[in-house]
């Protein structure tokens, strides 16, 4: 019996130091070498979760570029961009996307649950501080403990190809999806199923660090919400979302382009823009930073007074962005 | 509590000790330690359903002891179809009632009858199908005199609640783990390092082959209409990888687990994808199931003995009935029946005793004939596992139809062709393993015990850390299913 327990000990112990000095090592060496590093040309950066990544064309935005990525929470967010700034000091905006559904708990999940870890811990392990490691520890330490071996495995995959993240972290998603028919049937369901609870303190609170984050930079950062169907089914924590940007968010300005026009064809699903709808708000985004919309003190009005004038021009059959 | 977690990781040391150390030298505290442990393994499932097993055990448990008392034949009768009836009626409500009730209701309404039946919203218990055959087969046993009835409750308890088995089998047998459990158990450091070099590779052929596997099968099962014959095959020859090494690498564990603690289980896998024909390939899958099918339900009705005509349909009962088993669908019927019919040949020509051996033993390479048997039977039951993932009969039917198009021959697409190759090549390297130690209980049963222990040691450590680095997405075991 003690032959057995002290092999068995002796053998655990050497795979354990193995797999815990793998783990500290690769994750030391992607955090010192590995390149994030954007176009220098472009300044301004859009990061989020998947309606930003589906939404901004970066590439018909110009001297813009998208790292938004699906399924991915401030927490992620917050990590990615600490790496960012530190490679690209070219950046002079960044616009975060800002949607009803971060503000709910459901970002708790997306930031800690099995599946969410699975996906985007491994990429963003070598930069998560201790803080944000005790975090995701305390909510679900089988998780993390049971993803430790993929992010070794991924780091040993992006040192191999050259310790190049920049297209791993994100970037715009074309979708070629078309379901204007399910949307109200999809969201019929969603509305017998969804109803607020409550606030995900964490998510707010890893957006407030990109802010400050961003600011500390001296970086402009402006929070964004991009085009919705009205049929989403997180529209109805409205007046929640509303609360929660005029008490945390009042000194960050909010660009809202909720209520652009578009039709059912220019949706993926109720949420996400598919190609089309994303050409269409792009263009138009681009439009208002030609026209300075950014320099503007009356933003809202502004934004507001163009989706207007964009509406009327669809409805007389024109084309909605006037020629230049 | 998956064997694949951190929870079992810490609990399995703590029974492990208290065993081994608390108990030690007396028989009751042994059998005690274990069924505490049992007991709370499954609470870490549901705690509610504790109540449903204990009712189960229970129940068999004074079955049993009245059927052994019963001054006659009808009172023994009664005692037997009473425990029948209600094992079987928890079967029948907790897994079948709905479906039951959903086909009643189509089958009304190809009629042009609407009927809304009523449908209960409950969970399946856990382990369901496992412990209420243990229990099954406890009862059957006494009733044919084969056996006494336990009447220590404690160790009656822990034959149908061992938690190595409790969840996934193997399905055990009183006349197998009943006379180990009566008896008090010394440590055998053969016996725990057998243990945990057969865990080790269950773990690795679970968390490396079968969720790596189980990631492109699901995606492609799940999303079937979106892609070419090419990748659907691919993806049924993914499942095929995928539920061996769930469920085998599961039962793996099972048996070294059970092994630490001093008792055998019955092997449930013989390295199946190796085998000849259907008839051997049922003598090495899911031993402990098709057994009992065998012996409590094809045997008694008269097995092949009273006919050809019985022995067919014998055959396909078994089959229907092994499928059925698996799930309330009507895909796990099309699966049995299917496999009804491959097997059928060799009933009818009675060759289905043909390959009792183990295929190239003693040589490294199988002879050409062997090869394509191997082939040929490994391709039919990939075919029939089409069904038995495939989430309805239409489904199935509109795979299998892309398959066979002209689709079959554009190159296969993925998502993350980099992580599909390594995949395939991963689950190469596993089955070369495989058929390396195919002459053993299971792959590395034997590996390196004539080494130098550094070696020896040296290997085990690069498994760990395969298992460490290679771990795929996690899956729940496919077999909690059932």
């Amino acid at each position: 019996m003690k032959r057995f327990l002290y092999r068995l000990t002796f053998i655990a112990g050497m795979a354990l130091v193995l797999m815990a000095s793998s783990f500290l090592f690769t994750n030391q060496f992607i955090g010192k070498h590995a390149k994030i590093e954007l176009d220098k040309s472009k300044s301004m950066l859009v990061i989020g979760h998947s309606h930003s990544e589906c939404a901004f064309n970066d590439s018909l935005i110009v001297n813009s570029s998208n790292i938004s990525s699906s399924a991915e929470s401030y927490f992620y967010n917050y990590y990615k961009i600490l790496a960012i700034l530190k490679q690209n000091k070219q950046l002079k905006t960044v616009f975060i996307g800002f949607s009803n559904n971060q503000v709910d708990e459901v970002m708790d999940d997306w930031t800690w649950d099995d599946r969410h870890l699975q996906n985007k811990y491994k990429t963003y392990a070598p930069f998560i501080d201790l803080e944000g490691t005790k975090l995701l520890y305390t909510k679900n330490p089988n998780g993390l403990i049971g993803n430790f071996g993929a992010s070794v495995f991924h780091n040993l995959y992006v040192i191999a190809s050259g310790s190049n993240l920049t297209k791993k972290i994100g970037g715009y998603l074309s979708l070629v999806m078309t379901r204007p028919d399910t949307i109200p049937v999809k969201e019929q369901k969603g509305k017998e199923q969804y109803s607020f609870k409550k606030t995900s303190a964490v998510n707010l609170h890893y957006l407030k660090a990109i802010i400050n984050k961003c600011k500390a930079e001296n970086i402009n950062v402006y929070l964004v919400r991009s085009p919705l169907h009205k049929e989403w089914k997180y529209l109805r924590n409205e007046q929640v979302f509303q609360r929660v940007l005029r008490k945390e968010f009042s000194a960050t300005e909010f660009l809202d382009f909720k209520d652009f026009p578009l039709a059912d064809s220019d949706f993926a699903d109720s949420e996400h823009l598919n190609f089309r709808g994303a050409r269409k708000f792009s263009l138009f985004f681009n439009r208002l930073l030609d026209e300075k919309m950014l320099l503007r003190a009356d933003k809202e009005e502004f934004i507001k007074a163009e989706i207007l004038k964009v509406s009327e021009r669809i409805a007389n059959g024109a084309d909605f962005l006037p020629p230049r | 509590m998956l064997f694949n977690s951190i929870s079992f990781a810490f609990f399995l040391p703590v029974v492990f000790v208290f065993y081994w150390f608390a108990a030690k030298n007396n028989l009751k505290r042994q059998n005690i330690v274990l069924l505490v442990a049992s007991y709370f393994f499954y609470s870490c499932w549901d705690w509610r359903f504790l109540f449903l097993l204990v009712f189960s055990t229970l129940l068999d448990y004074y079955t049993g002891i009245k059927m052994s008392e019963a001054k006659t034949q009808k009172i023994k009768k009664f005692w037997f179809w009473l425990s029948i009836l209600v094992n079987i009626g928890f079967l029948a409500v907790f897994k079948y009632y709905n479906f039951f009730a959903s086909s009643f209701a189509e089958a009304l309404s190809q009629l042009g009858i609407n009927f809304s039946p009523w449908t209960l919203s409950i969970i399946l218990p856990i382990g369901i199908s496992f412990y209420t055959f243990h229990g099954l087969s406890y009862v059957i046993d006494i009733y044919k005199d084969k056996i006494k009835p336990e009447r220590n409750f404690i160790d009656y308890s822990l034959f149908v609640s061992f938690f190595p088995l409790l969840v996934a089998g193997p399905i055990e047998r009183a006349t197998h783990l009943l006379p180990q459990i009566k008896k008090k158990r010394d440590f055998s450091y053969v016996k725990a390092t057998d243990g945990m070099r057969q865990i080790l590779w269950g773990l690795f052929k679970k968390i490396v082959i079968a969720d790596h596997c189980a990631t492109f099968a699901n995606l492609i099962f799940n999303n079937h209409t979106l892609f070419p014959g090419s990748t659907l095959a691919l993806g049924a020859l993914f499942f095929t990888f995928q539920i061996y090494c769930d469920f085998s690498g599961y039962s793996d564990i099972a048996l070294g687990t059970a092994r630490l603690f001093g008792i055998d289980l019955l092997r449930n896998f013989a390295f199946p994808y190796f085998s000849r024909d259907i008839a051997e390939f049922w003598r090495r899958w899911h031993i402990s199931l098709s057994s009992w099918f065998k012996d409590y339900l094809y045997i008694p009705l008269g097995g092949s003995r009273r006919g050809m005509g019985i022995a067919i349909r014998n055959t396909f009962i078994i089959f229907i009935v092994s499928g059925f088993w698996h799930g309330a669908n009507w895909t796990f019927i099309a699966w049995g029946f299917l496999n009804a019919i491959f097997i059928l040949p060799s009933v009818l020509f009675k060759t289905n005793r043909n390959h009792l051996d183990i295929v190239a033993a003693g040589s490294l390479m199988p002879s050409f004939k062997d090869i394509l048997s191997i082939m040929l039977t490994f391709a039919l039951t990939t075919f029939a596992w089409i069904f038995f993932r495939a989430e309805s009969l239409n489904v199935a039917f509109d795979y299998i139809s892309e398959i066979f198009s002209r689709s079959i021959f554009t190159v296969p697409q993925f998502p993350d062709r980099n992580i599909a190759m390594l995949t395939l090549l991963l689950t190469f390297i596993f089955f070369t393993v495989e058929w390396i130690g195919r002459e053993q209980q299971y792959a590395i049963a034997s590996m390196g015990l004539k080494w130098p222990r550094a070696m020896r040691w040296f290997a085990y450590l690069l498994i760990a850390l395969g298992i460490f680095l290679f771990k795929g997405d996690e899956q729940v075991f496919i077999y909690f299913n059932f």
